[in-house]
């Protein structure tokens, strides 16, 4: 069976009521939807609660799903709306002083360090990391998140279903945080 | 620029912005995600919800009345024990997968796949998988952590003596495999031993309750044998282990508890632990768990810095991981010429 058999199999099962499915979904997708959500909001556990409820929202709509598009696409849109609202409401929450500001949270993410990895080579791609992730975060929140999602792999027009706007709005995204991005990489 | 050029482009962005966090943190985030949806399954109508919560009342009313306990959720393969150094008596160094230098354990470090804890000669450490699942290692003694999956947790003890008393329920599908040179003992529970000796010669056996599945691993013709309450079998390396042989083939010499009888104290003790324990047990969520790892292992740093330079080169030296084979200076745990796992040994 294929992987996209595999997962054509569990999106069946999960939306006839099963729930074993849907977990062999949620690992499938945890890595991608985490990625997009601590790129957007830039803190660990806000972004880990956002991708708890996005998945708790598709267990709940998975009936209504028609397949209409990817259920790859339609799980980042679930995100990508989580997200943004949680990055709404924590700005609100610090303007009323709610909230410490999380200027510093990613520095805290919790990376795996590679055993036997080269000293030199994983500084490099730290700094690299560093670089990106401070280019990204200087982007205005539309465009990040279509930053995100087309460098976790979707297509410009999945990026556009995801995101619910038309795709020249996506490729405008993309064009404009281009040259930020290549600087940071070092292909400038 | 083409399409692939760009999907190129895109690919590196989304490496270099990806977290790279361990595999553990995974299974977390995972059973993390999942666990909500347990108690929040979607129905097929109101009606059936209404008869359901019914009959749900009535089984608690009747289990309620029994005074039995209410059953516990399944294991799923992606749960980790949350599992931590819980005593560390003289030396015990704990080696992260990978890591050529060791850290000096104390009371709260949290464990990790791929751990190797090693006493010294010294030493003493008490690990713990739950409050009330512990392992206690004894001196001189040399163990990995190979996989800390609940569903499956694998130890690879290659020198020295363990005590283990769990809370083993079989019905949530969990399994603990201790793996040595010579054996292979699958335990059923509950309270167990195992000692290494330098040969790789193995005994295993069982205490006051239990069962223990072994298996010799240089004889495959001997077929795996059960342990029961207060039994012991004895592993030498190669094809000389003592045998039984009944109708359906050889089986290990099964004898009463003896090697491993001055051991039962320490589970006489780590019955006590378990209480102790859950009294004070605060589970860590993976985030707290790396964190804490983290400040352990700064701390083990600052310690070593503030360390006059001739003992602080001396304890550097001890806490290097040895190459295969090569023994430690003043340290035990590794032994020359000692038989070894592939996946634990150093």
């Amino acid at each position: 069976m294929s992987d996209q058999e595999l997962e054509a199999a569990l999106l069946e099962r999960a939306r006839g009521g099963d729930a074993e499915a849907f977990n062999g979904l949620v690992w499938r997708y945890q890595r991608l939807l985490l990625s997009v959500a601590l790129g957007l909001l830039e803190d660990q556990g806000r972004a880990e609660d956002a991708v708890q409820e996005a998945f708790l929202s598709a267990w709940t709509a998975l009936p209504r799903y028609r397949g209409e598009a990817s259920f790859r696409t339609w799980l980042c849109r679930i995100l990508v709306n989580k997200a943004l609202s949680a990055r709404r409401w924590g700005r609100l929450r610090r303007w009323l002083s709610l909230d410490h500001p999380a200027a510093d949270a990613l520095k805290e993410t919790l990376e795996d360090r590679e055993p036997g990895a080269d000293p030199e080579a994983a500084r490099l791609q730290e700094e690299r990391s560093a670089a990106v992730r401070a280019a990204l975060a200087s982007l205005p929140a539309q465009q990040r998140a279509a930053v995100l999602l087309r460098s976790s792999g979707l297509s410009v027009v999945e990026v556009a279903e995801a995101m619910s706007v038309a795709e020249g709005t996506i490729k405008a995204h993309l064009h404009a945080a281009r040259a930020r991005l290549s600087a940071a990489l070092g292909d400038a | 620029m083409s399409q692939e050029e760009d999907d190129g482009f895109w690919a590196k962005v989304g490496e270099a912005q990806a977290p790279r966090l361990p595999e553990s943190y995974w299974k977390r985030l995972y059973s993390r995600i999942i666990a909500p949806r347990a108690a929040e399954r979607r129905g097929p109508s109101p009606l059936v919800w209404t008869a359901l919560s019914a009959l749900a009342t009535v089984a608690i009313v009747v289990v309620v009345a029994q005074f039995r306990r209410p059953a516990a959720p399944p294991v799923s393969e992606h749960d980790v024990w949350d599992a931590r150094v819980t005593v560390a008596e003289g030396e015990v160094m704990v080696f992260g997968k990978g890591q050529a230098a060791g850290l000096l354990a104390s009371a709260g470090m949290p464990l990790e796949d791929g751990d190797r804890v090693v006493t010294g000669s010294d030493g003493r450490a008490e690990l713990a998988l739950s409050p009330e699942s512990l392992i206690e290692l004894g001196p001189s003694a040399a163990m990995t952590l190979a996989d800390l999956a609940e569903k499956n947790t694998v130890l690879e003890l290659d020198l020295g003596a363990l005590v283990a008393k769990l809370r083993w329920v079989k019905k949530l599908g969990r399994q603990l495999q201790v793996k040595t040179p010579t054996a292979v003992a699958a335990v059923r529970g509950t309270e167990f031993g195992l000692s290494v000796a330098e040969s790789g010669e193995t005994s295993v056996g069982v205490f006051d309750e239990g069962r223990v599945e072994v298996r010799a691993t240089d004889d495959l013709m001997v077929k795996e044998t059960m342990l029961e309450a207060r039994q012991e079998v004895r592993i030498p390396p190669g094809t000389g282990v003592d045998t039984v042989t009944r109708e359906d083939g050889k089986y290990l010499r099964v004898g009463e508890l003896e090697r491993l009888k001055p051991y039962h104290e320490r589970v006489e003790r780590i019955r006590g632990r378990q209480e102790e324990l859950g009294a004070s047990w605060t589970g860590l969520s993976e985030r707290d768990r790396l964190r804490v790892r983290r400040d352990f292992e700064e701390r083990h740093e600052k310690k070593l810095e503030a360390m006059p330079e001739g003992d602080r080169q001396a304890l550097r030296q001890r806490l290097q991981r040895p190459e295969r084979g090569q023994p430690r200076p003043g340290a035990v745990g590794e032994v020359q010429g000692h038989r070894g796992h592939g996946a634990g040994a150093v």
